[in-house]
């Protein structure tokens, strides 16, 4: 029978990948996938919590699917813009390694 | 005549030679040497007049009011303040006193400008010479006709000034400059004991509710001061018109040069001859005898000081005289000589016959202004020598100057009938005659010295006599050629002195010998303090062979120089070889220059030395120790400035900068690494919420 751990067992798996992927990838575009399956965990998360508990006292039946919403949006978003940048971090360096980000300071 | 105006023009009197000052001293130095002469004289003459005219409106006068005063105005007003009220006018007053001194003054001034005029005509600086002979009257002027002692005072300064000007005249000679510095320092001396008694008699007559320094005032209350002590450290309880009387005469002893201070007067004959004849003789050392006469009211209560005076001045006549018999310069031998007649006016004052001073000290202004003009005479005719071994013989080539100089000699030694017999006989008489109730002895020690002193004078005025006009002429040729008779400008005042130096005597001839004693009478209201002793017994016959005693000593001195000089001219030589010592120890003048150089002089050396080491070892350490402190302190100040202060700030600048080096690590420019902070302190927060 799936229930609420089911759900939240799934999402911090999700959430944990992507923090593993951010920590241990060099690649600007790896990076970006770990931060959308972070977001992706949490957004599962929401959605469990939305389905499985409704208590009486909760004003706004319907909070956990606009957070959801939020995130896919953001996650939309995010990823345009990092995809720009990425792309002219390419333009300039002719590579996506974030650590030769650091050579932006010089 | 209607003369009373006169007592509202007494300062008409000063005025004069003031007047001549300001003329001569400002427009002098474009107009003829005649017309500068005749001015600075004639205004001499003009203030002769006015005091002959004050002298004969006083006379005028009954005799118990022969005093008048001319106020010109308030000179020190203190106000009314609890302690009284003090007032000094700027008033000129006339009485016996003033008008003999006056008169005096200015006729032997006028006399010595008259000569001036020959005597200085070639000096370059004759302009200058009569400027400050003028300031020297109107000074003598201020001082014997101020009212008040401080009025006195003022004219005592005023002849001290002109003195040290006239003996350093020539001053690019710097024996005369010394000569000059010398009178006014051992002056300053005396004034400084003046000045104390005169303070102390203002302070103790004030303390008994009367403030005040004008003579009358002073006569008035000065029988307050007759019990009144004042304890002095050391010596004790002394009575205040003592003390007061002994300061005056100290003072005195400054002017008049007397023991102990006399040393200044020799050298002062640094100075032109006219200047030796008025200032150092005839009228400025007298001052300190005419301060006594106008002083005998205080003198009066205290016969202890009028017994110091005898003594101390009796000793001045007796050991000038002896110094003045081993001299070979002629105006030195007349210095000492001065000297000594200044002891024989003091011998005066001292026993109380206060006419007999002031009679001889006029009768001397006469001979003895005489004689240094004489000597004045002889070294123009001698191109400035002195020395007497080189003259001789000037007999008959100065026919003028050898007659009065002998006048002069007759009247000094006290021959009978010239003036310095009737003075002298007079002083000594009196002194024979007089009661001290203090010391009693020292009227009669006076008289004793006075007489021994009387055969000494003879001795070395007629020795000086000898050996200037008698025997041969010992000068160097070249001289010897120019020896001559000086101009009448310079004789006619010597003739004219000469008779007054014989009739100057008849003012005062005493009752035993058959005069009126003139001048005695006239003197008498000013001597108060005389009016209550009794007149003592004189016995005529004690008086006659006193008189007949002092001339058979006055004879052997003369004869004693005769045989000496003129007959057995080998003779001094002889006595000079059988008291060698005697001898140095006279012509050296008892060391005193010599004992002064080296106590008080070498003091004052020595002290001048250690003040100095003081000043450069202790007063610039002082300084320098301060100096060195400030360097110290600011350098110490620097350091604080510099290591604590800079040292806070440039602390807190290096905190920040260190955290900022410290935290600009963290942001090293890799995303991972901010990844891996951010996810440590969010597993960080969420151990400590769970633990």
């Amino acid at each position: 029978m799936i229930n609420l751990q089911s759900f939240l067992v799934v999402g911090m798996i999700l959430f944990l990948l992507g923090i593993f992927g951010i920590l241990t990838r060099k690649n600007a575009i790896a990076l970006l996938m770990g931060i959308e399956l972070m977001l992706n965990g949490v957004a599962l998360t929401f959605a469990a919590f939305d389905r499985f508990i409704k208590p009486a006292e909760m004003v706004n039946p319907i909070d956990g699917k606009v957070f959801v919403i939020f995130i896919i949006i953001l996650a939309a978003a995010e990823a345009a813009i990092a995809l720009a940048i990425i792309i002219q971090v390419f333009g300039r360096y002719e590579d996506i390694n974030l650590e030769d980000l650091k050579r932006m300071k010089e | 005549m209607e003369l009373s105006w006169i007592r509202n023009y007494l300062w008409l009197i000063p005025l004069f030679p003031a007047l001549g000052v300001i003329i001569n001293g400002f427009f002098g130095w474009k107009m003829k040497k005649t017309t500068v002469g005749t001015i600075a004289s004639m205004m001499v003459f003009f203030s002769f007049l006015a005091t002959f005219v004050a002298f004969l409106y006083l006379i005028s006068l009954p005799e118990e009011h022969r005093l008048f005063t001319t106020t010109l105005w308030t000179w020190i007003f203190t106000g009314n303040s609890l302690l009284g009220t003090f007032k000094i006018p700027l008033a000129f007053q006339f009485d016996p006193l003033s008008a003999v001194m006056a008169l005096t003054v200015t006729f032997v001034s006028f006399l010595i400008h008259v000569y001036s005029i020959g005597y200085m005509w070639h000096d370059r600086s004759f302009v200058r010479f009569f400027v400050y002979l003028n300031l020297f009257v109107f000074s003598m002027l201020i001082l014997v006709l101020g009212n008040s002692l401080l009025l006195l005072f003022v004219g005592w300064e005023g002849v001290g000034l002109c003195s040290y000007l006239l003996i350093s005249f020539w001053y690019e000679d710097h024996k005369n400059v010394n000569a000059g510095i010398k009178a006014f320092i051992v002056n300053r001396v005396g004034d400084f004991g003046f000045l104390i008694g005169m303070f102390l008699l203002f302070w103790e007559l004030g303390k008994q509710g009367v403030w005040t320094l004008t003579f009358t005032e002073i006569q008035q209350h000065v029988e307050l001061l007759k019990d009144v002590s004042i304890n002095l450290p050391l010596i004790g309880a002394v009575a205040a018109p003592t003390l007061i009387g002994i300061l005056l005469y100290w003072g005195a002893t400054g002017k008049s040069a007397q023991i102990p201070l006399y040393v200044w007067l020799p050298d002062a004959m640094a100075g032109p001859t006219p200047v030796s004849a008025l200032i150092h003789a005839a009228t400025m050392v007298t001052s300190g005898v005419y301060m006594i006469g106008r002083m005998n009211f205080l003198y009066g209560l205290s016969p202890t000081a009028l017994a110091v005076v005898a003594i101390v001045s009796s000793l001045t006549a007796f050991f000038a005289a002896t110094i003045a018999m081993t001299q070979f310069d002629l105006k030195k031998v007349l210095a000492y000589s001065t000297v000594s007649q200044l002891g024989y006016m003091f011998i005066g004052m001292g026993v109380a016959a206060y006419t007999t001073g002031i009679f001889h000290l006029m009768t001397h202004a006469f001979f003895k202004a005489l004689l240094f003009l004489g000597s004045g005479s002889v070294m123009h005719a001698m191109s400035d020598i002195l020395d007497m071994r080189l003259m001789g013989g000037l007999k008959k080539k100065m026919p003028i100057t050898f007659w009065t100089f002998l006048i002069a000699t007759l009247a000094i030694i006290g021959t009978p009938f010239f003036s310095g017999f009737f003075s002298k006989d007079g002083i000594l008489s009196a002194a024979y005659f007089a009661h001290n109730s203090a010391i009693p002895w020292a009227p009669k020690f006076a008289w004793f010295m006075g007489f021994i002193t009387a055969g000494i004078t003879a001795f070395y005025m007629f020795r000086a006599v000898f050996m200037t006009f008698y025997g041969e002429n010992r000068a160097p040729e070249e001289i010897k050629e120019h020896i001559h008779e000086s101009p009448p400008i310079m004789t006619i005042p010597l003739i004219i002195l000469a008779i007054f130096s014989v009739i100057a005597g008849y003012v005062g001839v005493p009752h035993s010998l058959g005069g009126h004693n003139l001048l005695n009478h006239f003197l008498m209201p000013v001597w108060v303090s005389l009016k209550h002793v009794a007149e003592h017994e004189e016995s005529l016959a004690v008086e006659y062979t006193l008189m007949i005693l002092t001339l058979t000593l006055v004879g052997i001195g003369v004869y004693v120089a005769y045989y000496a000089y003129i007959k057995h001219p080998e003779f001094p030589e002889k006595v000079v070889n059988k008291f060698p010592r005697l001898y140095k120890l006279l012509y050296n003048k008892y060391y005193v220059d010599e004992i002064y150089y080296a106590t008080f002089l070498a003091g004052t050396h020595r002290l001048t030395k250690i003040l100095r080491w003081f000043d450069v070892h202790i007063i610039d350490g002082i300084v320098n120790f301060a100096g060195w402190l400030g360097v110290r302190l600011a350098f110490i100040s620097g350091w604080i400035d510099k290591y604590i202060v800079d040292g806070i700030v440039n602390l807190i600048a290096w905190i920040f900068l260190w955290t900022g080096q410290v935290l600009r690590k963290i942001q090293v420019g890799s995303v991972q690494a901010y990844l891996y902070i951010g996810i440590g302190i969010l597993v960080l927060v969420l151990l400590i919420n769970v633990l």
